[in-house]
C-alpha cells in the first residue's frame, strides 16, 4: 500500500531528478505491466490452451480447432479490455483531477449509473436496439447525471467541496441504479436483455462493434489530455488558477465533455464498470506526480491493464463458469477504496 | 418472481397457439370434471403436516379457501376441483395479456371461477405482495414449487400454514409439486391419480414418437447478444425433470457440470462449448433465426448436436415456453403434443 502514498505538490519542484527517474522507471513498469496483462489476456481463459494453439489462434487461427477458436474470441475481448480499461482510466483521472476529489470514479460520482439507466429506458420505452443508438442515450445519461451530481454538489456557500461532491455523486448514483431496476420491474419481460447493464462485461466483444465506438473514445482522450495543463492550475485552487491566466470554466467544461464521452462510450459498449477510474489515478500518481500531462498517459496504460487482469481472473478462478469482470473490479477495488479513505484526508487533493 | 422464466430472447416469433388452444382445453376440462367429483367426495384426515426446508407446516383441518404464490402452484388445486382465492400474476408466456396462462384459464372456466369470480391476482415482480394475499384470508397458502426465502416463508406462514419446497429453491418436480400440494388440501390419493393420468398420457405420445425416448439432452440458456456463456439447466430444475419424464436422459456431461451444486442452472464458458459433445438433443430458448446463430457462433457452433441441428428451440415467452420451464399436471397435457413434436423433429436429426 505505500504505492498509495502521494508526491506532495510542494516537494515535488525540489526532487525533479528523482521524480523524472521515477517517472521513466514507472513508464517502463507499466507498459511492461500492459503487455503482460494483454499476453495474459490472450493465453488464459477458462479453456486451458497450449502455446502452440494461442499462436495459431492469433496469427491465423483454424476456427474448425476449438482451441485456436476460443483465443480467436479472446483478441476482440483484449481489444475491448484495452480500450474500455484505458478510458476508465482515463476518464477517472480528469474527473479527480476537475473536482479536486480523490474519491472520484465514473462509477462512484453516478456518471455511469446515469448511463445505464438512459440506455435501460431507450430499450425498454424507445424499443432501441442498436450499439449507435446506445452510445447515444449514455452521453446524454452521463451528461444528465454528471449535471446533477455537480449541481446539488455546488449548492451552498462553500460549492463543489470534495467531501460533498463524493456524498451528492454516492446518493445519486444509488437513485439512478433504483431507477434502473425500476424500469427493469416494469418490463420483465425483456429483462435479461439488460442484465449486462447492471454488471460489466467485455464478453460480448466484436471487432466491428468496437470499430464503430473507437472515435467516440478518441476525441474523447483528445480533449482529457488537451486540458491537462489546466488541471494542473486547478489543482492550486480557482482563484490561483484564475491568477495564472486559466480560464476554469473552459476546463471545466471541455473535462466534462471527455468524460461523458469516455464513460459514456465504456458504459454502452461493456455496462457500468466501477473502480478501475478510482484506483488507477491513484497509483499513477505514486510515479507521475500530480502533473496531469504524466498521468493521464499513465492511467489510461494501467487502466487498461488492470482491466485486462480483472478479466482475466474472472475467466480462471471459477471455472468452467465465468465472472463478469464489473464483479471482479468491485470485489478488487474495494478494499483499495478504503486504503484510501483511511490513509488520506479525503478533503486534500 | 422466477429468473428463470425471465430470460428473454429478444425477438419473438409469433406461434399460433389456436391449434394447441382447442387440443388442450378438451383435455384439461376432462380432467378438471373428473377431479372436482373426487374433491367433494374425498377429503383426508387432518390434521396433515408437512416438512419442508424451513421448518414445520400443519394444515389443521381441510382448507376451502386456497392461495398459492410462485409459478404454477396454482394449476394443482385448480387439477383438483379447488378454486383458489389468490393466484400468481404470470406475465411470462401470457399470450392475452390477462395475467392467466391458458391452461389455468380453462381450469378455472371449469370451476366457473373467471370473471367476477376470478381468484385475486399476486402480482409478484417485485416480491410477493403480503399484505395482498392476506386480505384474501386464507386457510392455507400453497408453494411446493418455489423460490421462497426463509423470510418469505416466516412472513407467510403468519398470514396461514405454508407449504414450501421440500429441499431445493426450484427443485420440485411437477410430480412432488401436486403431491406435496395436494397432500396439504388433504386431497394426496387424488394428486396421485391426477399424476399417473398424466404419466399415462406421455407414454401414449411418445408411442407415437419413438425416436425421442432414450436420448441425451441439454437444456440450455444462450443470450444471443452474449454468446461467451451458457447456461446450463441441472437435473434439479423442474423443466428437466420433465424431460426425464419424456424419455430422455440428461447427458453425462452435464451431471457431471452440476456437482453437487443446490442452484437450478449453472454457467458454462463457450470456450468449454464442446464439453457437451455427448448431447444428443440440446435443448434451448429462442426463434426462428436462433439455430442459424448458434451454428455461426465458432465456439457454440463445436457442440456436435447444434452442428448438426439436432436442437429444440422452444419459443420464448410464449404459452409453450411457459408450460415446459414451469411445467404442472394442468399444463403438461396441454402442452404434450406439440412439445414433443419438437424432440422428434430433433431426434431425426440424431444419427
Amino acid at each position: 500500500m505505500t504505492l498509495l502514498h502521494p508526491t506532495p505538490t510542494a516537494s515535488s519542484g525540489g526532487r525533479s531528478a528523482s521524480l523524472r527517474r521515477r517517472r521513466s522507471v514507472g513508464l517502463t513498469v507499466a507498459v511492461a505491466g500492459l503487455a503482460l496483462a494483454v499476453l495474459a489476456s490472450l493465453a488464459f481463459g477458462t479453456r486451458v490452451v497450449g502455446w502452440q494453439d494461442v499462436v495459431a489462434g492469433v496469427l491465423h487461427p483454424d476456427m474448425d480447432v476449438i482451441a485456436q477458436a476460443a483465443v480467436q474470441s479472446r483478441v476482440a475481448r483484449t481489444v475491448l479490455g484495452l480500450l474500455v480499461g484505458a478510458a476508465l482510466g482515463l476518464a477517472g483521472a480528469v474527473m479527480q483531477g476537475l473536482t479536486r476529489n480523490p474519491l472520484a470514479d465514473p462509477l462512484l460520482l453516478g456518471v455511469s449509473s446515469g448511463a445505464s439507466l438512459f440506455v435501460v429506458m431507450g430499450i425498454a420505452w424507445l424499443g432501441l436496439s442498436t450499439l449507435t443508438q446506445y452510445v447515444w442515450l449514455a452521453f446524454a445519461g452521463a451528461a444528465a447525471a454528471s449535471a446533477l451530481v455537480y449541481g446539488i454538489g455546488s449548492l451552498g456557500r462553500e460549492g463543489a467541496t470534495p467531501l460533498k461532491l463524493a456524498l451528492a455523486g454516492a446518493a445519486t448514483s444509488a437513485a439512478l441504479s433504483s431507477a434502473v431496476s425500476m424500469v427493469l420491474l416494469s418490463r420483465t419481460d425483456v429483462f435479461d436483455t439488460f442484465r449486462f447493464w447492471q454488471i460489466g462485461s467485455i464478453g460480448r466483444a466484436d471487432l466491428a462493434d468496437i470499430a464503430r465506438v473507437a472515435p467516440f473514445l478518441l476525441v474523447g482522450a483528445v480533449l482529457a489530455v488537451g486540458c491537462a495543463r489546466g488541471m494542473d492550475a486547478l489543482a492550486l485552487g480557482d482563484e490561483l488558477a484564475t491568477g495564472l491566466g486559466q480560464r476554469t470554466l473552459v476546463v471545466r467544461l471541455v473535462g466534462a465533455l471527455a468524460v461523458v464521452l469516455l464513460c459514456g462510450t465504456a458504459v454502452a459498449i461493456a455496462g457500468p464498470i466501477g473502480f478501475v477510474g478510482l484506483v488507477v489515478p491513484h497509483l499513477a500518481r505514486a510515479f507521475t506526480g500530480p502533473s496531469h500531462r504524466w498521468l493521464l498517459p499513465y492511467s489510461a496504460v494501467l487502466g487498461a491493464a488492470l482491466l485486462l487482469v480483472a478479466d482475466v481472473v474472472g475467466r480462471v478462478v471459477a471455472r468452467p463458469q465465468e465472472i463478469e469482470v464489473g464483479i471482479v473490479t468491485a470485489v478488487l477495488g474495494a478494499p483499495v477504496f478504503i486504503a484510501i479513505i483511511r490513509r488520506r484526508q479525503v478533503r486534500e487533493l | 418472481m422466477r429468473p428463470a422464466h425471465l430470460r428473454p430472447l429478444r425477438a419473438v416469433a409469433a406461434v399460433a397457439a389456436v391449434g394447441l388452444t382447442l387440443t388442450a382445453c378438451a383435455t384439461t376440462s376432462g380432467t378438471t370434471t373428473d377431479a372436482t367429483e373426487t374433491a367433494a367426495s374425498a377429503s383426508g384426515t387432518f390434521p396433515v403436516t408437512l416438512t419442508n426446508t424451513f421448518g414445520e407446516t400443519t394444515v389443521e383441518a381441510q382448507p376451502e379457501r386456497v392461495a398459492t404464490v410462485n409459478w404454477g402452484n396454482h394449476d394443482v388445486p385448480i387439477a383438483l376441483g379447488v378454486a383458489p382465492v389468490g393466484i400468481q400474476l404470470t406475465t411470462y408466456g401470457d399470450d392475452d395479456g390477462d395475467g392467466v396462462l391458458p391452461w389455468t384459464f380453462a381450469g378455472l372456466e371449469a370451476l366457473d371461477a373467471t370473471g367476477d369470480a376470478l381468484p385475486e391476482l399476486f402480482d409478484e415482480t417485485d416480491g410477493i405482495p403480503f399484505e395482498q394475499v392476506a386480505n384474501t384470508e386464507p386457510d392455507v397458502v400453497l408453494a411446493a414449487y418455489s423460490g421462497l426465502t426463509e423470510e418469505d416463508w416466516t412472513t407467510l406462514s403468519e398470514i396461514a400454514p405454508t407449504v414450501s419446497y421440500p429441499e431445493f429453491a426450484w427443485g420440485t418436480s411437477w410430480k412432488d409439486m401436486a403431491l406435496i400440494d395436494g397432500e396439504a388440501l388433504g386431497l394426496k390419493a387424488e394428486a396421485q391419480a391426477l399424476v399417473d393420468d398424466v404419466l399415462a398420457q406421455i407414454d401414449e405420445a411418445l408411442a407415437e414418437r419413438p425416436d425421442v425416448e432414450g436420448k441425451t439432452v441439454a437444456y440450455t440458456w444462450i443470450d444471443p447478444a452474449d454468446p461467451s456463456t451458457i447456461g446450463v439447466y441441472t437435473p434439479l430444475d423442474a423443466r428437466v425433470q420433465l424431460l426425464s419424464d419424456l424419455g430422455l436422459v440428461d447427458a453425462p456431461s452435464v451431471v457431471e457440470l452440476a456437482g453437487d451444486t443446490d442452484q437450478f442452472y449453472v454457467n458454462l464458458s463457450a470456450e468449454e462449448a464442446d464439453t457437451l459433445a455427448d448431447v444428443d438433443v440440446l435443448v434451448t430458448y429462442g426463434d426462428d433465426t436462433t439455430l442459424e446463430t448458434l451454428q455461426a457462433d465458432p465456439l457454440i457452433g463445436k457442440i456436435p448436436a447444434v452442428e448438426r441441428g439436432s436442437v429444440v428451440v422452444v419459443p420464448n415467452a410464449e404459452p409453450i415456453s411457459a408450460a415446459t420451464s414451469g411445467p404442472t399436471v394442468l399444463s403438461i397435457p396441454w402442452v404434450l403434443e406439440d412439445y414433443l413434436d419438437l424432440f422428434q423433429a430433433a431426434a431425426e436429426q440424431v444419427g
